[in-house]
C-alpha cells in the first residue's frame, strides 16, 4: 500500500502489549481490536458452536490481560496468541471429557474405504458453508487435528505436542478427518 | 499394494512427506487406477480450499458486546485483587471498579445511598454500552437519564420484586454451578460483596415493612437488587 508510507507507522503489537501490562486498558482494548476475530474463528472452528466460541473468546483474552506481562516479544505476538487460544479450548475440550486422542466415537461410521464402482455421489466444488458444514459433523478429535494442521498451516510435530498425542496419531486423525471430510460432502451433494 | 493400502497414504501423498519410493509407487498406481485417483482428487481439493482460504476469519456475532464482557471481567478480576491486596484505586481503573472498592469503606447507610449511583450506572453502562462505551459514561446527563430508565418500567413493587428475585434465582443457579471452581479469594470477594448487598435489600425492606411509602427505600431495594443480579451475573461467568 503506498499511502501507508505517508502515514505513521502503525503500533506494533508488542509496543501495545507493553502498553497494556503497564496498566493502559486503550493499548489493551487496540489488542483486542485487532485480534478478536483470529481468536473467534479458531474457537468457532474447533467448537462448531457459536456460544461456546464466544465464551471461550471471551476466556483468551481474560487470560491474555493476565499473562500479557509475560509476553516478552521473542515470537510473534500472534503466534503466542494463536497458542493462548488452542491451550483454551483444549482445557474446554478436556473440561467437558472430549478425549482427543479417541479416533472414533460412538455409533460414528468408520472412514469407508472407497473400492471399485460404488455409489458415486459426485464431488461438489467445496465452499466455505458446505465445508463448515462437514467439518461440525467431525469427532473433536478430528476436528481440531483437521483445524489445525489444514487450515491454520500446523506441523504434526507441533499439533501432537499440543493435543499431547504421538505424531503417527497426528497423521493418522488427519487423514480419518479428510476422508470423512470427502464422504460428507459427497453426502451433502446426494441428488434428491 | 492394493487400493487399501494406497488411500491410506494419500494424505501423506498430497502433504509431500513420503520417502521418494513410496511416492513414486503411489504415483504409478495412481495413473493406472481412477478410484484412488479420483479420491486423491476430493483429498485434494478440500485441502487446496483450506490452503487458498486461510487467514480469512469469522466476525464475532457483537465484537462490541463481546469487548463490554470482557472489559467487565477484567473489572471485576481488578476488584478481586484490589480488596485482596488493600491496595490504592488506580487513576485508570473502570467505573465498576471504583464504585464497588469505594462500597467497602462506607458505612450502611452512605452505602444505600451509593447504591442507587452502583445501579443507575451500571444500566446506564450497559444500555449506552451496546451503542458506544468507553467515553466515560457518567455526566449528569447520563445519570439523570438512568434514573428514568430504572424507575421507567412503572411497574408495582411486589411485581417487580418477584421479577428481579427469578432472575436473580437464574443467575444464582449458575454462580453455584461455578462456584466449586473458584479460588478462595474469588470466593471470599463475592461472599463479601454478596453480604453488602443483601444488608442494603433487608435494610430497605424493614423500612419499607414499617412504611410502605417510602419511596426512598424502594429505590434504595430496586437498585440493590439490580446490584446484585449484576454481580451474580459477574460471578456467574468466572
Ligand atoms: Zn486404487
Amino acid at each position: 500500500m503506498a499511502e501507508s508510507e505517508t502515514e505513521t507507522p502503525r503500533t506494533s503489537d508488542y509496543e501495545l502489549a507493553q502498553r497494556a501490562a503497564e496498566g493502559d486498558r486503550t493499548a489493551f482494548e487496540e489488542l483486542y481490536q485487532r485480534h478478536n476475530r483470529r481468536v473467534y474463528s479458531l474457537c468457532l472452528r474447533m467448537t462448531q458452536n457459536v456460544t461456546e466460541a464466544e465464551d471461550l473468546a471471551q476466556e483468551v483474552f481474560i487470560q491474555l490481560f493476565r499473562k500479557i506481562g509475560s509476553f516478552r516479544g521473542e515470537s510473534a505476538f500472534t503466534t503466542w496468541l494463536h497458542r493462548l487460544t488452542v491451550n483454551q479450548v483444549l482445557m474446554h475440550f478436556r473440561k467437558r471429557g472430549v478425549r482427543l486422542e479417541q479416533t472414533t466415537e460412538e455409533g460414528e461410521v468408520p472412514v469407508q474405504i472407497v473400492k471399485g464402482t460404488e455409489n458415486p455421489n459426485a464431488m461438489p466444488v467445496v465452499d466455505r458453508i458446505a465445508l463448515d458444514k462437514a467439518i461440525g459433523q467431525l469427532p473433536p478429535g478430528y476436528r481440531s487435528v483437521f483445524t489445525l494442521h489444514d487450515i491454520e498451516g500446523h506441523e504434526h510435530e507441533e499439533i501432537a505436542r499440543m493435543l499431547g498425542v504421538s505424531v503417527g496419531t497426528s497423521k493418522s486423525q488427519l487423514h480419518k478427518a479428510r476422508m470423512k471430510l470427502r464422504g460428507l460432502l459427497r453426502q451433502q451433494n446426494k441428488p434428491k | 499394494m492394493n487400493c487399501e493400502k494406497y488411500q491410506d497414504l494419500l494424505s501423506d501423498f498430497i502433504d509431500g512427506s513420503l520417502a521418494s519410493q513410496d511416492h513414486h509407487s503411489i504415483e504409478a498406481h495412481l495413473s493406472a487406477c481412477g478410484v484412488c485417483a479420483e479420491v486423491r482428487g476430493d483429498l485434494d481439493a478440500i485441502v487446496t480450499y483450506c490452503h487458498e482460504h486461510r487467514g480469512e476469519y469469522d466476525a464475532v456475532p457483537n465484537e462490541r458486546a463481546l469487548w463490554l464482557r470482557i472489559s467487565n471481567l477484567i473489572e471485576a478480576g481488578d476488584l478481586e485483587l484490589a480488596t485482596d491486596l488493600r491496595t490504592e484505586i488506580p487513576q485508570n481503573a473502570g467505573w465498576w471498579f471504583r464504585l464497588m472498592n469505594r462500597s467497602w469503606q462506607m458505612s450502611l447507610p452512605q452505602l444505600a445511598a451509593s447504591m442507587i449511583a452502583v445501579a443507575i450506572i451500571v444500566s446506564v453502562a450497559t444500555m449506552i454500552g451496546l451503542r458506544r462505551f468507553g467515553s466515560g459514561g457518567e455526566s449528569a446527563g447520563l445519570r439523570s437519564s438512568g434514573v428514568t430508565t430504572v424507575a421507567a418500567n412503572g411497574l408495582p413493587l411486589a411485581e417487580r420484586y418477584r421479577q428481579q428475585q427469578q432472575t436473580i434465582d437464574y443467575w444464582n443457579q449458575r454462580v453455584e454451578l461455578n462456584k466449586a471452581r473458584w479460588n478462595p479469594q474469588m470466593r471470599e470477594t463475592f461472599e463479601r460483596n454478596l453480604n453488602v448487598i443483601d444488608a442494603a435489600v433487608n435494610d430497605s425492606l424493614s423500612h419499607l415493612n414499617q412504611n410502605p411509602h417510602d419511596e426512598v427505600s424502594e429505590e434504595v431495594l430496586n437498585a440493590a437488587l439490580n446490584d446484585k443480579v449484576e454481580l451474580l451475573r459477574e460471578f456467574a461467568e468466572l
